[in-house]
């Protein structure tokens, strides 16, 4: 009998994992919070506040990420990563921004060296506080030597963080059950900020799908709405924004050609397909209109009208192409001071080596 | 294909008799023991004892020989040499698509690994014998390989680390016993530590308990707990983890 419960107790400790291979999550949940090194003076918001929208690609600038961009690499050295992230927190010092939506984000990846770049970012900007929710989080990937991943959505921000939430997005449903357990887990980032005079003010993070063919992205774009339908409705005061993956309603809708690697086959169908994934924004009917619905009902960082120009693309899969559509975005229930919504090409030598996505900034009024 | 690759790597866990018997003790003149995970090993002679892995005999050929110096009241001293080739095995990983456990962006040099340990056995009583080990492991041709092809998971981060930091040390100790007839246990722990590298050291501890149905078959059944560290970055260097692991053997003799 004493020998049977030895067995057992073995057994239950042999069943014991202290960590799962690939980390799930729920519906909702609590956000990582992070704080500064050193706090910076927190300056009064004087009315307005300066917010910035912007995909870092995990801190690893142009450098060819086999994931994107035809490139063949999967990690990169630590002296590669802090070259990138020391260019994009002066970029940041550049913009003086009070609130930052981060899309892909690392802090625990093999692919850039174990970086927190949620706290190294902290301790080499001036904002003081973030919260972290984790899109892509395992012990190891077992495919192109990605092995361990933690990347994500981030809110930094110069005033406090009073709470953060995570909030799951879809999964792709056009992916086997194996490819499905190991892939992204998008989501949206609510973090409650405490602005001087303001009582529910929030800031929020998204980053949609970009790979799915289904219709996935459409749930990612209704979920993220109805977010800030249901702020609006409470009488909340948010600013909402990412990479919304998605171009602006009467932009052009096909890519192919453009992000097409050597060996790619696309377009031989009669009916146009099959088209690069990434690369296609008319994957379902409303899929070219996506946005319409935001824009319609929030204040947007750059008008739709400006948003279909050139001057206001923020994406691009290669250093040597200019930013040849738009895909970051910033919406508010305030309103966004005239003239004040930028997109941040920089010139050539320049944003274009950063990220592969441009950020994005406006001022929005308190009142 | 993680787990391929630790049941792999597990498999040296043997190489130095950690296993029952794995103690300074040779195994008699002519007896031949096999298991799934565990390596062959042949009693050579009465102070000799050769061991080689057929999981690994492709990937990753390799060879153990251990000798009986010492064998006087209840001490048992002997020596353990080994030596690896893990080059097929790394470039079967180091590719595109699932199964790629390294990044085909690195290159795998030849490389070569020599495991040599001192072990010291005493019987304690009739039904325990304790045993302390160290050793060092050398390696060579490892000097172009990139720090960031490392492969950072529990069992084989640090023993791959040897072919990163040309050397590494090796301590451990063994308790054998048996509980009855049929019965036995080990309880073990083992000190890797890896100077001048990230992720320097992994404490390893395994529990077992065996059935010996009889002097030809036994199963082992028991868990191995790793405590390691491990590279991290900003803001810090290295950063431990524990890991929990199943364990399973089947065992043959003859």
């Amino acid at each position: 009998m004493h020998r049977t419960k030895q067995l057992l107790y073995l057994l239950l400790i042999t069943l014991f994992s202290c960590e799962p291979l690939v980390t799930t999550f729920e519906d909702t949940e609590d956000a990582v919070l992070y704080e500064a090194k050193t706090f910076t003076t927190i300056p009064n918001p004087d009315n307005a506040l300066i917010i910035l929208s912007w995909n870092i690609r995990f801190g690893i600038g142009r450098l060819p990420f086999f994931g994107d961009s035809c490139g063949d690499r999967t990690v990169m050295t630590e002296k590669e990563v802090l070259d990138a992230l020391e260019l994009i927190a002066a970029e940041i010092d550049a913009i003086d921004p009070d609130i930052i939506l981060f899309q892909e984000v690392d802090r625990e990846s093999k692919r850039t060296q174990y970086i927190d770049q949620v706290q190294w970012l902290l301790d080499h900007t001036d904002m003081n506080y973030a919260a972290y929710a984790s899109m892509w989080k395992a012990q190891t990937i077992p495919s192109d030597g990605i092995g361990r991943i933690d990347a994500g959505n981030v809110v930094m921000t110069r005033h406090e963080i009073e709470s953060a939430e995570r909030i799951q997005l879809p999964l792709r449903t056009d992916q086997d059950a194996l490819t499905k357990m190991f892939y992204l887990r998008r989501n949206i980032l609510k973090a409650k900020i405490a602005i001087p005079d303001q009582d529910n003010f929030y800031a929020v993070a998204v980053h949609a799908t970009a790979f799915a063919t289904d219709d996935t992205k459409q749930k990612h774009i209704d979920k993220f709405k109805d977010v800030l339908d249901e702020m609006a409705a409470a009488g909340d005061v948010f600013v909402a924004g990412g990479d919304l993956n998605s171009v602006p309603p009467g932009a052009e809708t096909d890519f192919c050609d453009e992000d097409a690697c050597e060996e790619d086959v696309f377009h031989t169908d009669s009916d146009g397909g099959p088209h690069l994934e990434g690369s296609y924004f008319e994957n379902f009917d409303t899929e070219p209109t996506l946005l319409q619905p935001l824009y319609d009902t929030y204040n947007p960082a750059i008008q739709l009208s400006a948003a279909v120009g050139v001057d206001h693309n923020t994406h691009s899969t290669s250093e040597n192409r200019f930013w040849d559509r738009k895909l970051d975005y910033i919406f508010t229930n305030k309103n966004v001071a005239s003239g004040s919504g930028t997109t941040h090409q920089g010139l050539f030598q320049e944003t274009i080596h950063l990220s592969d996505h441009a950020p994005v900034s406006c001022v929005i009024i308190l009142e | 294909m993680k787990y391929f690759i630790i049941i792999i790597m597990s498999t040296q866990l043997f190489s130095q008799g950690e296993w029952l018997p794995g103690t300074a003790n040779t195994l008699p003149q002519g007896r031949w023991e096999y298991g799934v995970f565990q390596p062959v090993r042949w009693g050579q002679s009465e102070d000799r004892e050769i061991s080689f892995y057929k999981l690994t005999a492709l990937l990753m050929p390799g060879v153990a020989v251990k000798q009986r110096w010492v064998q006087r009241y209840d001490w048992t001293v002997s020596s353990s040499h080994s030596v690896y080739y893990p080059t097929p095995l790394l470039k079967m990983v180091t590719k595109e698509g699932i199964g790629g456990m390294i990044s085909p962006e690195f290159d795998i040099p030849n490389m070569v690994s020599l495991w040599n340990m001192v072990l010291a056995s005493k019987q304690i009583d009739q039904d325990k014998i304790f045993t302390a080990k160290a050793g060092i492991a050398i390696a060579l041709g490892g000097s172009d390989l990139a720090m960031e092809s490392t492969i950072d998971l529990p069992l084989i981060y640090h023993r791959l680390a040897v072919y990163y930091n040309s050397w590494l040390l090796r301590f451990g100790s063994d308790m054998n016993g048996r509980l009855s007839n049929k019965w036995t246990y080990l309880v073990d722990g083992d000190l890797f530590i890896i100077p001048g590298m990230k992720g320097s050291f992994a404490l390893e501890h395994k529990g077992m308990v065996t059935w010996e149905k009889s002097s030809r078959f036994h199963i082992s059944l028991g868990y191995k707990m790793v405590y390691g560290q491990y590279p991290d970055g900003y803001p810090n260097e290295n950063i431990t983890r524990t890991h929990i692991l199943p364990m399973i053997d089947f065992v043959w003799g003859r």
